[in-house]
């Protein structure tokens, strides 16, 4: 059995789609990622087009923040005033990702320059993520607790200095700006929410307490991936709402499963463990990249179906 | 159709869930060309052989995806091979070579290479005949991937001149006009083929997988809209479904 995408131009099983769908809904659940970094890989090794891949990835994304935000905002763990301005660096850095994108589709350079992304940021993510977990769990077992020094850097002499009472902060606005840029032009590239990007530097660049950061992360993640959602639709024509629609019914039914999980494992095993999933993942594309396939290859320019 | 249509007609499935619009049966369905066509301009430049008739029936159904074109036909020599070529619509193509860059594999658009080609085509016999062009290295590379089938011995040629083929399309066929052109060889290879009838049909997108590819390309900017809304939607329709559930 199959199902044709209508925007992929191609016909796909579609348990295959909702299980991989379920699969990386699961770990989302498990490890609390947004998971985009996993989909949009597996998407490629499964012959969706790269363009298509990341361009759906981003509407599915958009639903799961809006689901896993609204618990936070009840809660109130969210820093309204941070994420205005994250949001707001967010879609202009998205609209920026999302030109990018387009200009080297004309250059025919886009399935490359994800490859590389991916290689780039998953190797340094899960690398220090591995190391990370490694001495937390080396200093659990000498017993020492991990400590945070708060440095004085160039950032605390930047202008526009404004008050975050939520986050009790006083740091410059250009700050969150060009986190949300930053984010936002990866986010339309990559096909990723930039959760594993945005979280690190909420934490250790912002200072920003770690109460609030998830909730603010999400709230972001749900503007960006809307506008990247709506501008690669609206300019490169590769959203597709069929494909989008199993991913969507997979990563609902794995989230729950995920979520059911996650109590029975240890959370630093469970850091390790993603840790060895993410670099996998990159050392999978890397290798693509290293041995290539075979040595004549083609694609069909007007119309994004076949190898 | 016109714009405000068009919305009016996508609405209700979005209004009761996302689930509607997924459970939707997406199928390529294809618009059948049944024709009996007497090749008579054809035959009267044949010398000998010729088709008394010719049939094609495309017939897909739900969800099953793969498509077989069925060519019936009758000659009057059926010990001379009998030889069918399918063409599918052109696409452009882009032909590229690995090449190793800064220690990574690189493609590298090759010059010369052909730039629209049918995206799809398939070539059958009644014999054992060669079909494929030997040392073509994009007809190889076009033959890996499956946009060109070659099979020997795919029509079945009975001793009263009845023939009988198959050709399976693979599921993702593109959408457009296809042709069907049958030759039958001369006795040695040297003599020219000689083209004894051509028949055509076309693949057609229809219901959710026309409307939202159409969708896509003539309202972009309203299909993106309705794309993020219906990721809101999902994503809040799954946190009021499971949050009394944790």
């Amino acid at each position: 059995m199959s199902m044709y995408l209508p925007i992929a131009e191609m016909a796909t099983n579609p348990f295959v789609i909702l299980f991989f769908g379920a699969l990386v809904g699961a770990m989302s659940g498990l490890f609390g990622v947004g998971g985009g970094f996993l989909m949009a890989p597996i998407l490629f090794f499964l012959g969706i087009p790269p363009s298509v891949a990341v361009s759906t990835e981003a509407t599915q994304i958009c639903a799961a923040s809006v689901s896993g935000s609204l618990a936070h905002f009840r809660r109130g763990n969210l820093d309204i005033k941070m994420g205005v301005l994250l949001v707001a660096g967010g879609l202009i850095g998205s609209t920026l990702g999302v030109f990018t994108f387009k200009w080297l589709i004309t250059l025919g350079s886009v399935d490359l320059v994800i490859q590389l992304f991916y290689v780039v940021f998953l190797g340094g993510v899960g690398g220090l993520m591995f190391l990370e977990s490694l001495q937390a769990m080396m200093r659990r077992r000498a017993g020492k607790t991990a400590m945070h020094k708060r440095r004085h850097g160039f950032m605390h002499g930047l202008p526009f200095r404004t008050k975050f009472p939520r986050s009790k902060l006083y740091i410059s606005a250009i700050l969150p700006v060009t986190v949300g840029l930053g984010v936002g032009f990866l986010s339309a590239i990559m096909g990723v929410g930039g959760g594993f990007i945005m979280v690190p530097a909420m934490i250790y660049l912002l200072g920003m307490p770690t109460l609030v950061v998830v909730g603010t992360s999400l709230f972001t993640i749900i503007f960006v991936t809307a506008n990247n959602t709506l501008q690669h639709a609206w300019f490169n024509g590769t959203v597709d709402l069929v494909l989008a629609g199993l991913l969507l019914l997979g990563g609902v039914i794995g989230a729950q499963i995920g979520v059911r999980l996650s109590g029975r494992f240890n959370a630093e095993q469970l850091r390790i463990l993603l840790a060895l999933i993410v670099l996998a993942v990159c050392f999978k594309i890397l290798s693509d990249l290293l041995v290539g396939g075979p040595a004549i290859q083609f694609s069909f320019t007007n119309g994004a179906g076949h190898g | 159709m016109d714009k405000h249509l068009w919305f009016q007609r996508l609405r209700p499935g979005l209004t009761r869930a996302p689930l509607v619009m997924m459970t939707v049966v997406a199928a390529v369905a294809v618009a059948v060309a049944v024709a009996v066509s007497l090749a008579f301009a054809n035959t009267a430049r044949a010398q000998g052989p010729d088709v008394a008739a010719m049939e094609s029936e495309v017939s897909v159904g739900l969800f099953s995806g793969q498509t077989i074109v069925r060519v019936f036909g009758s000659t009057a020599t059926p010990d001379v091979p009998i030889r069918l070529e399918l063409t599918g619509p052109d696409r452009d193509v882009s032909f590229t070579r690995s090449v190793r860059r800064f220690g990574i594999k690189v493609s590298e658009v090759i010059d010369g290479a052909p730039q629209v080609i049918p995206a799809i085509r398939a070539e059958l016999s009644s014999a054992d005949i060669p079909l494929r062009r030997d040392g073509d290295e994009f007809e190889e590379a076009l033959i890996r991937e499956g946009a060109v089938l070659i099979m020997p011995k795919a029509i079945k040629m009975q001793p009263t001149g009845l023939f009988f083929a198959e050709i399976p399309l693979p599921p993702s066929a593109p959408v457009g006009d296809y042709k069907i052109e049958i030759f039958q060889e001369g006795a040695l290879r040297s003599v020219a083929k000689v083209k004894l009838a051509e028949e055509s049909f076309a693949i057609q997108q229809q219901g959710f997988v026309a409307l939202v590819s159409r969708g896509a390309k003539d309202y972009a900017f309203l299909y993106g809209l309705i794309c993020v809304l219906v990721a809101v939607a999902a994503g809040w329709i799954t946190e009021r479904v499971f949050r009394n559930r944790r």
